[in-house]
């Protein structure tokens, strides 16, 4: 017999509403328990860097609703179940389920087609109420929402870890950037071997951890390009520098530069005669005098040219190897400029490391700094310089200084001192090498040599007098390496605190020429 | 079909209303009973002296228009006695029977007999049949064996034995009556009037009403479910709660199965249904499976009864599986 449509109709609402309570009830579960779990993996991430929390935990929400659902698809309830459900939720004493059974069978008997027909009349018109609720106990729906609400309240607000993680990727990011420049550094630089270290430091910068490491292998970077320096460049190149303004202002010959006017003498030397060429020859033996400690080769190249031009025989040879002795100095001068560029390149990325590690702003500083000059030579001279700063800036100024100068060598030069506390997020430090620049000046007139740091116009160093100007032979390049070297020997030999000690490095990094 | 499911309800109501004449209060007894009888099945009563069981069983003899025997079970009691012999008459042997052979058998303190006795039942329990010098007698049906025994007695008593426990298809423990009924019972009792009952219920009319009752359809998840529990009843079944696993040496048998589909079946005539339902087994778990849990002696010592641990199956087991 088959199964009364007043039945099977009652059935097939039952089912719909079955599997539409049993899908709410298990997605909701599944959604109370990943809320829950979420909730603590959030928790425990707004404390330690979990950079995968959220996402993993917005994706096992999905996954775990669109299982629920998928499970409930495909676990359809079958026509027995629902009867069996339907007869427990409505009261039927398992009437439904037999009349289900019975009507399956070809001859359930009288009192089979009795049942059957009774239960008809039952369902006939019969509606699901107390079928119960499409949603599950208030309890769990109260659970989900509260875990729900939970992971939200953690998801949503920024937390310390979030802005740990966030200048994480800044850093990182600066890392990379900070690569890239050196990369693009070693490609313009001069010096193949400035140009390799660069790079060499662009992959350890990449390789780096952390902040302070990044920061470490640089100052790596910074020894190994200065041991790759030429102690003697800023004073060659100082010297080269005063040679060509010496020419300029008392040329030995027609030429824009030191190197043509030699040529054009070494071309002219026939129409000269003995007195010219005695007198051309006493300006190079006094160019060679200046320029003595700068290049031994040059000056003996240009001593031997003035001797040959006095005497009067050989100049035309000892002219050309002045003038070679010139070009591979400026050679020297250009090699020594690509390894002087690549160090400050490095040591630009070194301190804007240091700043993003240290400046954020955090209290303020005081410091001051004062500088004393000293001439050498003939003369003496005295400059003292003050810097101060404050705020941000949390370090003094350089203080410079320069120098009176006699009719001897006018170089001055200041050092200065600071202390404080603070960010690092200092002023430029421009114009360090301001007080190797030769002020521009007539003869007799007063140079004033204005240092930076200190108070706009300030006279921080006076020269007077009717000498020549000369060339300094102690660099500050050297002075300061002498210095630092001593410094960070005791640095690495002492027992200095971290942080004083990276007070003392910022300091003879700021200060590096 | 020759009595309806509304004519079967109306005989069932017609033999309680007898014995509520006699019987004061004790419904849910007597219905007990009742379905015992419904279902051609053999009831244990088990009471303390004085609580009208063997009041109730022969009231319940009048009531039928049956043969109705009543044995009283004592030590000296021989399975001759109940079954019958073979007495030498005009120079041949003639089987007279015993009061066995009857529709409805009381046998009163069932326990007072020596085991020898109470085993003399089992044929005629189970087969409905009496073996006797080798020859066979049928008894007559229906065939029921209402049993009482006193729970407190021990001395000059022996437990029925787990195969004669199993014959019986449902235990039935008499309660003291509620206040309200005792004083019905003394005002029938001490006054100078007799309350007579009437027969309502002839024997045909009985197997036919048994016969209705195993007409009513089951379903299979019911059948599955009465399964269900008595394999709970088992202390090495999975499905067994733990405190059974404990407490329970035996289970029950499958006849303990048939009880609660077959008594089932009957309540739900009488509740006016025309099928099995769940909470037709639920009802008679009690009934069915008491007297056939064999619990250890830890279950004694701890006070744990078979009550107890059949309680304890219905709430593992609270409804039946849909599919299997």
């Amino acid at each position: 017999m088959g199964l009364p449509e007043t039945i099977a109709s009652l059935l097939r609402r039952a089912r719909v509403r079955l599997v539409a309570a049993n899908l709410t009830t298990n997605a909701i579960t599944a959604l109370a328990v990943v809320a829950a779990a979420s909730a603590g993996l959030l928790g425990v991430a707004r404390r330690v860097v979990l950079p995968w929390a959220e996402p993993v935990a917005l994706a096992i929400g999905i996954a775990a609703v669109t299982a629920a659902t998928v499970w409930n698809l495909i676990r359809l309830p079958s026509l027995a179940t629902t009867a069996v459900e339907t007869d427990r939720r409505l009261g039927g004493f398992d009437q439904l389920s037999t009349a289900l059974e019975l009507s399956s069978q070809a001859d359930p008997g009288p009192l089979g087609h009795r049942q059957v027909e009774r239960t008809s009349a039952w369902a006939r018109g019969r509606s699901l109420e107390g079928f119960g609720s499409l949603f599950p106990k208030p309890a769990l729906v109260g659970l989900a929402v509260v875990g729900l609400l939970s992971a939200l309240a953690l998801a949503i607000p920024h937390s310390p870890a979030d802005a740990e993680l966030a200048e994480q990727r800044r850093l990182d990011a600066l890392l990379e950037e900070t690569a890239q420049r050196l990369v693009e550094a070693a490609q313009q630089n001069a010096s193949p071997a400035a140009a390799e270290e660069l790079e060499r430091a662009a992959r350890d910068l990449e390789r780096a951890q952390s902040l302070a490491e990044a920061e470490r292998r640089l100052g790596d970077a910074r020894l190994a390009l200065a041991e790759l320096a030429d102690p003697q460049h800023l004073a060659l190149k100082t010297a080269l520098a005063g040679l060509e303004r010496r020419l300029a202002q008392q040329p030995l010959a027609p030429g824009a530069s030191a190197e043509e006017q030699l040529q054009s003498l070494a071309n002219g030397l026939a129409g000269l005669d003995q007195s010219a060429k005695t007198e051309a020859g006493k300006a190079l033996a006094a160019l060679a005098l200046a320029l003595e400690g700068a290049d031994q080769a040059l000056v003996e190249a240009l001593a031997k040219a003035g001797e040959a031009l006095q005497a009067g025989s050989g100049e035309a040879g000892a002219l050309q190897g002045a003038i070679d002795a010139l070009g591979q100095a400026g050679d020297r001068v250009a090699e020594a400029g690509g390894v002087a560029d690549a160090q400050g390149v490095v040591r630009d990325a070194q301190i804007g490391l240091a700043r993003q590690g240290e400046g954020q702003g955090q209290g303020q500083g005081q410091g001051e700094g004062q500088g004393q000059g000293q001439g050498q030579g003939e003369g003496q001279g005295q400059g003292e310089g003050q810097g101060q700063g404050q705020g941000q800036v949390g370090s003094g100024q350089v203080g410079g200084g320069g120098g009176n100068d006699s009719p001897g060598f006018n170089f001055g030069q200041g050092s200065g001192g600071r202390s404080g506390q603070g960010d690092v997020d200092a002023p430029e430090l421009v114009g360090r090498d301001s007080v190797f620049r030769l002020p521009e000046a007539n003869q007799g007139e007063e140079l004033r040599v204005r240092m930076e740091g200190a108070d706009p116009g300030r006279v921080l160093g006076r020269r007077q007098g009717t000498g020549i100007e000369n060339f300094p032979v102690t660099s500050y390049g050297d002075s300061f390496a002498d210095y630092a070297a001593t410094a960070i020997d005791a640095l690495d030999r002492a027992a200095v605190p971290v942080d004083l000690e990276q007070v003392v490095r910022d300091y003879f990094t700021r200060l590096e020429p | 079909m020759s009595i309806s499911p509304e004519q079967y309800a109306e005989r069932v109501s017609a033999i309680e209303a007898q014995v509520g004449r006699v019987i004061v209060g004790q419904q849910a007894l007597v219905r007990s009973v009742t379905l015992g009888l419904l279902c051609e099945g053999h009831v244990l009563l088990e009471g303390v002296p004085g609580l009208g069981k063997t009041m109730l069983l022969s009231t319940l003899g009048q009531v039928l228009t049956a043969q109705f025997k009543r044995v009283q079970f004592t030590p000296d009691l021989m399975p001759a006695d109940i079954l019958g012999t073979k007495v030498l008459q005009d120079g041949r042997f003639e089987f007279a029977e015993g009061p066995i052979f009857a529709n409805l058998v009381l046998a009163d303190e069932i326990n007072r007999a020596t085991p020898k006795t109470q085993s003399a039942l089992l044929e005629a329990m189970q087969e409905r049949r009496v073996t006797l010098g080798g020859e066979s007698h049928r008894l007559p049906r229906p065939f029921f064996v209402m049993a009482t025994q006193n729970p407190i007695e021990m001395e000059g008593t022996y437990p029925l034995p787990e195969a004669q426990l199993d014959r019986f298809l449902f235990k039935v423990l008499v309660p003291f009556p509620a206040s309200d009924d005792l004083v019905g019972i003394l005002s029938r009792t001490t006054a100078d009037t007799t309350t007579g009952v009437e027969a309502v219920v002839d024997a045909a009319t009985l197997l036919e009403m048994s016969g209705l009752v195993r007409q009513v359809p089951a379903a299979t998840h019911l059948l599955r479910y009465a399964a269900t529990l008595v394999g709970a009843s088992h202390p090495d079944s999975n499905t067994a709660p733990p405190r059974v696993r404990r407490y329970v040496r035996y289970g029950a048998s499958p006849r303990a199965a048939q009880a609660l589909v077959l008594g089932g079946k009957a309540r739900a005539l009488l509740d006016g249904r025309l099928n099995l339902a769940a909470a037709d087994i639920r009802e008679l778990a009690l009934l069915a499976l008491r007297h056939r849990l064999v619990v250890g002696y830890e279950a004694v010592a701890d006070g744990v009864s078979t009550d107890d641990l059949i309680s304890e199956i219905l709430e593992a087991h609270p409804e039946p599986a849909p599919e299997a």
